[in-house]
């Protein structure tokens, strides 16, 4: 469903990302997981068509981004890690919006859209956007995305912002949208939602993918065989040394 | 007093654009300083307007009071009342969703510090009504030889016991209006005050210069002395400088009173919490919607709620009918509005880009080509403002009776228009990073401006402005251009040749934007 192979992004002379080798099977929640600044967001972004590789190639539902670009466009969704929504539209302006550009029928979308801004506890849609809390635009981004139902769905720290009910909500529509066959693609920084929800993972540091694979194959290449993502994600990216002796001096 | 002034320092140094150019270091006027400079030259087209009118009208005596004296307390009173109308909601603005104001309640500075420094910055942003009270009381004090100092004393003294009223409606206030409704409130009457001042500079002259008519006179001032009584603390001033002085003690009365109070009250205030007015509307209320086209409706919804565009849609066409109607004339109100409206066109197609910049990355996301995300920018304001030329035309042409020839003009302008959108685009496309996106006042550097300013001026003055002569005023064009061979080339071969021009310019962009990636890198 999601492939890229020797996916590359340099920013002048910074290498973001390099060789990045990832796949992504149909009716799979794939974790993507790294420190900051590892390259998650801009690896995120070539596999959405928003960013332009320097290297590689990238092809989502068998379909290659370079030469089918709008029609990938239009069947996959993205939730960014920020809900940028244009400030002086309403809330319900935006779905209306998006429905326009996905050439969506509003009418048949209607009691779909009720359902979520219910199960999310959107009841302001009236609202403009730009008197709406970074929460509230995380929500409406999210429902203006799943309202759609996309085939492959890519979301970049999609629970930051998001109350614990709305989070819950969140996970358990994933499940549902993969026991439906769509393919998720998910960034996080909490490694529980990624331990509980995701098939596979990938942890990317420094530009480039150091593993992948379900959790056990992760525990693998670790000194303890029953660590937990947390452990094994520390150990793997060298994040986990000294940090006893940075607390001992604090 | 000694956190405020901290607050100051670092809150008005901190309020300079973004400048990540280092050509850019000489220049180094603050974006909280330009308002008041703005205004200030503003300021002084209205000290020579009013001064000259006041002096000569101080002798005119009317029911026992001069003219002047009863036009600076009609002046004040509306201005007064403008003030307090765009300061209330600007202020009320200034607190909602402010995260500059949320950290300061972190620290440990007085509720009273934190409203005073935004009160300061409020009264920086709204310096035009400031102005238009503040600068009209010394003048008629000059201009009438009364006391020039007590005059600025009394002036300030007012705007105090204002700043005051203000605060303490603002927290009342506080509690119902939400943002977009106290900006639109704040940008309408900002509107008023610049369209009374067109009024002013149009009409005053007329009745101080041309002679008064006495008739008219009276009536206006049985009207006017409905404001010049005691409970009108707009003209305070103006009996201070009549001589009566229990006005001055009245003034430092209440202003210090009311200082206390609302410094209390300030103190006391929930600033955390201003306004959070949410709507419980259903989602249900989709179903009932219009079918949208997507980008055109969006851009064209923004493009209204903008405050900015507000004022830009309505000042020129006001601005060409105070000025035809009040000359008689409509070549040069018809040529000045287009020249007006077709430089702020630029501005808004760049502002709109700069609300899809605002959403970057995200637009990326959406299956659509970079053709499909820019070309509303133009179309939208374009379409918009080419209804409001062809409205301003139609008026005239009814008004003064002319000929249909005259909405030959409007496929120009809008051709013209179109030229200005995407002008606007291309700089703010190559300005993209250097503009400062969280100002939604900056949308371009002062050169650019400058520069689309000359390059729209010239190609106005290449199109509209021949035509406008060839159909109504052959003569001044033969005047002009000396051989009467050359009249109908540069009458109407100058303007074709200019449209024509622009309609390759525009072909030619277009077709590179539709080629462009997107993309960002």
């Amino acid at each position: 469903m999601i492939k890229a192979r020797n996916l590359t992004k340099k920013f002048g002379e910074v290498n973001a990302v390099t060789n990045v080798n990832l796949f992504v099977e149909k009716g799979e929640i794939y974790g993507f997981l790294g420190p900051n600044g590892a390259g998650k967001t801009t690896t995120i972004r070539m596999l959405t068509g928003s960013l332009k590789p320097t290297k590689g190639t990238v092809k989502i539902m068998g379909l290659d981004m370079e030469t089918h670009e709008i029609e990938i466009k239009k069947r996959i969704g993205v939730v960014p890690d920020e809900p940028r929504i244009y400030p002086y539209l309403k809330g319900k302006e935006f779905l209306d919006f998006i429905c326009d550009i996905y050439d969506l029928n509003k009418r048949q979308l209607s009691p779909r859209i009720d359902e979520l801004c219910s199960a999310f506890g959107v009841d302001y849609l009236e609202k403009i956007v730009s008197d709406m809390s970074h929460g509230m635009k995380q929500k409406l981004y999210l429902i203006s995305v799943l309202m759609r139902k996309p085939e492959v769905v890519f979301l970049d720290e999609p629970t930051v912002g998001l109350d614990a009910k709305s989070a819950k909500i969140l996970k358990l529509l994933l499940k549902k949208y993969i026991e439906d066959g769509c393919t998720v693609f998910m960034t996080t920084h909490v490694l529980e939602i990624a331990e509980k929800m995701c098939k596979r993972i990938g942890i990317i540091h420094l530009g480039q993918l150091i593993a992948e694979g379900t959790l056990d194959e992760l525990r693998e290449q670790t000194a303890d065989k029953k660590a937990s993502l947390e452990d094994v994600f520390l150990e793997l990216t060298s994040e986990g040394e000294n940090i006893e002796e940075i607390i001992k001096e604090l | 007093m000694k956190k405020f002034l901290i607050l100051l320092k670092y809150g008005l140094s901190g309020s300079s654009a973004a400048r990540t150019n280092s050509r850019r270091k000489r220049g180094k006027v603050s974006a909280t300083l330009m308002p008041i400079i703005a205004s200030t030259a503003f300021g002084i087209p209205m000290i020579l307007l009013f001064g000259r009118s006041f002096y000569l009208l101080k002798d005119v005596q009317i029911a026992g009071t001069d003219l002047a004296t009863f036009l600076v307390s009609m002046w004040s009173t509306v201005a007064g009342v403008l003030f307090l109308g765009a300061f209330v909601p600007s202020f009320v603005t200034s607190f909602l969703r402010n995260e500059e104001v949320l950290m300061l309640l972190t620290l440990p500075v007085k509720k009273s510090a934190i409203v005073l420094y935004q009160m300061v910055l409020t009264l920086m942003v709204q310096s035009i009504t400031v102005v238009m009270y503040l600068f009209t009381i010394p003048t008629y004090a000059v201009a009438t030889g009364k006391n020039f100092l007590l005059s600025v004393i009394s002036a300030l003294l007012v705007i105090l016991l204002v700043l005051c009223i203000s605060l303490i409606l603002s927290i009342f206030l506080g509690k119902w209006m939400n943002r977009s409704l106290a900006r639109r409130i704040s940008m309408i009457v900002y509107i008023i005050a610049i369209v009374l001042f067109l009024a002013a500079s149009q009409l005053l002259p007329r009745y101080a210069f041309e002679g008064v008519n006495l008739g008219s006179i009276e009536k206006l001032t049985e009207v006017v002395s409905l404001f010049t009584g005691a409970w009108n603390v707009f003209s305070w001033p103006v009996m201070v400088l009549q001589g009566e002085y229990l006005y001055l003690v009245l003034l430092i009365m209440a202003s210090a009173l009311l200082w206390v109070v609302s410094m209390q009250l300030a103190n006391n205030l929930d600033l955390g919490t201003f306004s959070e007015k949410v709507s419980t509307t259903k989602a249900q209320k989709i179903r009932k919607n219009l079918f949208l086209k997507g980008f055109y409706m969006k851009d064209a919804r923004i493009l209204l709620r903008i405050e900015q565009a507000v004022f830009m849609f309505i000042y020129p066409i006001a601005f060409a009918f105070i000025l035809g109607f009040s000359t008689k004339s409509f070549l040069m109100p018809v040529f000045l509005c287009l020249l007006i409206s077709t430089f702020y066109v630029s501005i808004l197609s760049a502002t709109l880009l700069k609300q899809e910049f605002l959403t970057w990355p995200v637009p990326l996301n959406f299956p659509v080509t970079s053709l499909q995300l820019i070309l509303p920018k133009i179309i939208v304001p374009t379409t918009l403002f080419s209804c409001a030329f062809l409205a301003v035309v139609l008026v005239f042409k009814i008004a003064f009776n002319l000929p249909f020839r005259i909405l030959w003009m409007v496929p120009v302008a809008f051709t013209l228009y179109s030229a200005a959108a995407m002008l606007g685009l291309k700089v703010m496309i190559k300005e993209r990073n250097r503009v400062d996106l969280s100002n939604p006042s900056k949308v371009m550097s002062t050169a650019n401006i400058f520069a689309i300013e000359g390059i729209v001026m010239a190609l106005a003055f290449a199109s509209i402005l021949p035509l406008q002569y060839y159909m109504f005023s052959r003569e001044s064009l033969l005047n002009f251009v000396k051989i009467e061979a050359l009249v109908p080339i540069v009458g109407i071969g100058v303007p074709t040749a200019v449209v024509i021009a622009i309609i390759i310019y525009l072909v030619r962009n277009i077709k590179k934007i539709a080629l462009q990636d997107t993309s960002i890198d």
